[in-house]
């Protein structure tokens, strides 16, 4: 980022600025790692991963930028050259920072980070940290770079112009049936979290129509006004929240709003089907913005708050179980804690978005690298806030929530126990406790890590802003807060499923790349798998 | 299952990215790609192998498979399972996912024959054969330097 109007002052400004952010990530790392006996605080933890990440984008990812592959602020991207408003479409970088950003991070920076805890919380963060900087963010960056410069295609196809056509049939296959998986995972993960929630659903309902109105604010009634239309949808969704909880108590109303499972999974189905048809300006660019303020929001107060509560991390920093014994996960630090640390450091569901929504509405290359870097950047981060969340549990209470019924049993007094003998000492009280107090009736193995980082964030929350009262409303938040994260993940995921199954097909019958009568078809699989 | 097909796909990616490097003409950057690659395949491979022949029936697919039906055959039932019939149906879900693992190693290692064969062709030409899309302006100012 060379600065045109770089005087001699600034120039020393700037070398005293990023120097200083290097020292500070130094010493947090260092604290971090070499404190021992006595606990440490959260606050090191967080404050060494954004020192890592400023560090990673000023530096490393200027220079991919500029030296490794030479964006052209130039050159035409597909948004320009084949605008059809439909696919196509040239969006400012913010817009599509929220959308790239909303279509990547799905579950797992949330579950993962969770489950990884139990080997204690410094392997997971060296992992989350190395891994995003030197893997996860340069590959959504150049596969991002890749498909722009070749119209926005997708990963199987790019493969079969860059590796031959044998090389591409066989990765069109294989990346369709492990994106079919990864969806259905996604989508289980919704419809668990959403069935029989009244106030969840009738928020995640409330930003279709919201993100609707900004979509058509920003294309016909004020154009360009992004600022304008953000307040507004930022306004509104804040307002659906509130108002969330007043349907939930109104018995009438929340009767409508409540789903089993099952239906749930029907209109999840439908409304795959719908947004990955619709134009992207009208529905997902818009809805995946909006979620992102509502995303990165909390994450950043979340950090504050753990800049203020100054949480003491109580998981020790290497748990006795990377011998791969441990009762979450099974399975030895390598390879499994890389494989469980999936999205907070590197995940192959990215470049399919690389290579699908988002190579289609960048309207400057140079955008590349705030986009690609930058979002994979702040999906880490939510990582990491998953991680502290975790640790700042009683190991004891995290250990009952994510343990199989099978090996801690299913009342709080054989669970006390049995975790006690693997050395975290816990009462059988103290879990009662920590269940009434977010207002559920059991805390035990409440696994899929949703449930303990909401736990977690309840804690750091509720210290910050409101006391015990709040613990319970800041549970429920959380709950709805990862419901929205997947949401967004399964909706691109439709559409770039879509874009696949166009290449794939076109292959054969290139007439096939125009026309969707496929979709229902997908939906009929959908629904196999996720039934 | 889902971290391993996950990271596969990234594994996947970053070939591609690496080769595409290669057909620019700009070995000297591939390392960028290529390292973070080459320790995804090795994270991968391993943790797949490991899925399916792991001993310990916690890890291993075919451990569990064999527990299970072991336990069946003498009539009893380990939990999750309540009933005969459910004691069935895990052994079989240990298989399709047996199956599907295998499936995603054998995909993992012909992108990397792919790869490394495209990275060779790409090392012997002599010029950029990487396929971008022609952008008219960019190739006037080529012209024009």
């Amino acid at each position: 980022m060379s600065l045109p109007l770089a005087t001699p002052g600034r120039k020393l400004g700037s070398i005293a600025l990023w120097t200083g952010i290097v020292a500070i990530g130094v010493f947090s790392l260092f604290t971090l790692a070499v404190a021992r006996g006595e606990t440490v605080n959260a606050m090191w933890l967080v404050a060494a991963a954004i020192c890592v990440y400023l560090t990673a984008y000023r530096f490393y990812s200027l220079f991919i930028a500029e030296r490794a592959l030479g964006l052209d602020p130039q050159r035409k991207t597909p948004a320009h050259r084949r605008n059809d408003g439909l696919d196509y479409v040239p969006t400012d970088k913010y817009v599509l920072f929220g959308h790239h950003f909303a279509a990547i991070a799905g579950a797992g920076p949330l579950v993962g980070p969770v489950l990884a805890a139990q080997m204690g919380y410094l392997p997971g963060t060296l992992w989350l940290l190395t891994g995003v900087v030197f893997a996860g963010a340069v590959q959504d960056f150049v596969v991002l770079f890749i498909s722009t410069r070749r119209d926005g295609r997708s990963l199987g196809d790019l493969i079969k112009t860059e590796l031959g056509p044998a090389a591409g049939i066989v990765a069109m296959v294989g990346i369709l049936t492990i994106m079919l998986i990864l969806l259905a995972v996604l989508a289980l993960i919704v419809v668990k979290a959403l069935a029989d929630s009244p106030w969840g659903f009738f928020t995640v309902f409330a930003t279709l129509p919201i993100a609707v109105l900004m979509g058509v604010y920003g294309r016909y009634i004020r154009p360009g006004r992004i600022f304008e239309m953000s307040a507004i949808g930022f306004v509104l969704l804040i307002g659906s929240i509130a108002l969330g909880r007043t349907v939930a108590e109104t018995p009438a109303l929340a009767a409508l709003f409540t789903f089993k499972g099952e239906a749930l999974a029907f209109m999840l189905i439908g409304y795959g089907f719908v947004a990955s048809v619709l134009p992207v300006w009208f529905l997902l660019a818009p809805r995946d913005y909006l979620s992102t303020f509502l995303k990165i929001g909390t994450i950043a107060s979340l950090a504050l708050g753990i800049f203020y509560v100054m949480p003491e991390l109580k998981m020790p920093a290497v748990s006795r179980f990377i011998d791969g014994t441990g009762p979450v996960f099974a399975g030895s630090v390598f390879p499994f804690l890389f494989i469980t640390l999936a999205c907070g450091a590197i995940s192959g569901f990215h470049a399919l978005v690389s290579s699908g929504t988002t190579p289609k509405m960048i309207g400057d290359e140079t955008q590349i690298r705030f986009i690609g870097y930058g979002a994979m950047l702040m999906e880490s981060f939510v990582a990491i806030m998953a991680l502290v969340a975790a640790s700042v549990l009683d190991p004891g209470v995290y250990f009952a929530m994510n343990s199989a019924p099978a090996v801690i049993g299913s009342t709080v007094d054989t669970a006390a126990q049995t975790i006690s003998s693997w050395g975290f000492v816990i009462t059988p009280e103290a879990l009662s406790l920590a269940a009434a107090e977010v207002g559920e009736k059991t805390v035990l193995s409440r696994a899929g890590g949703a449930p303990t980082l909401a736990v977690g964030m309840a804690k750091i929350l509720s210290g910050a802003i409101g006391g015990a009262s709040m613990t319970a409303f800041w549970y429920h938040f959380a709950i709805l807060f990862e419901a929205l994260f997947i949401l967004t993940t399964v909706d691109a995921g439709t559409r770039v499923a879509r874009f696949m199954i166009q290449d794939l097909v076109g292959t054969f019958w290139p007439r096939f790349k125009h026309t969707r009568a496929w979709i229902p078809n997908f939906g009929a699989t959908g629904l196999a798998v996720a039934g | 299952m889902f971290g391993i097909a996950n990271q596969m796909l990234a594994a996947i990616a970053l070939t591609l990215c690496t080769v595409v490097l290669f057909r620019m003409k700009r070995e000297r950057y591939a390392v960028i790609v290529a390292a973070p690659a080459a320790w995804l395949y090795i994270c991968t491979l391993t943790a797949g192998a490991e899925k399916i022949f792991h001993p310990d029936p916690k890890i291993g697919f075919l451990a569990h498979a064999a527990r299970y039906s072991a336990t069946a055959a003498e009539g009893r039932l380990l939990a999750p399972a309540k009933t005969a019939a459910e004691m069935g149906r895990i052994v079989f879900n240990d298989y399709v996912n047996t199956t599907l693992c295998a499936v995603f190693i054998a995909l993992v290692l012909s992108m990397l024959f792919f790869g490394l064969r495209a990275i060779g062709e790409a090392r012997r030409a002599t010029s950029v054969t990487t396929r971008e899309t022609s952008d008219e302006l960019h190739d006037l100012r080529i012209a024009r330097a």
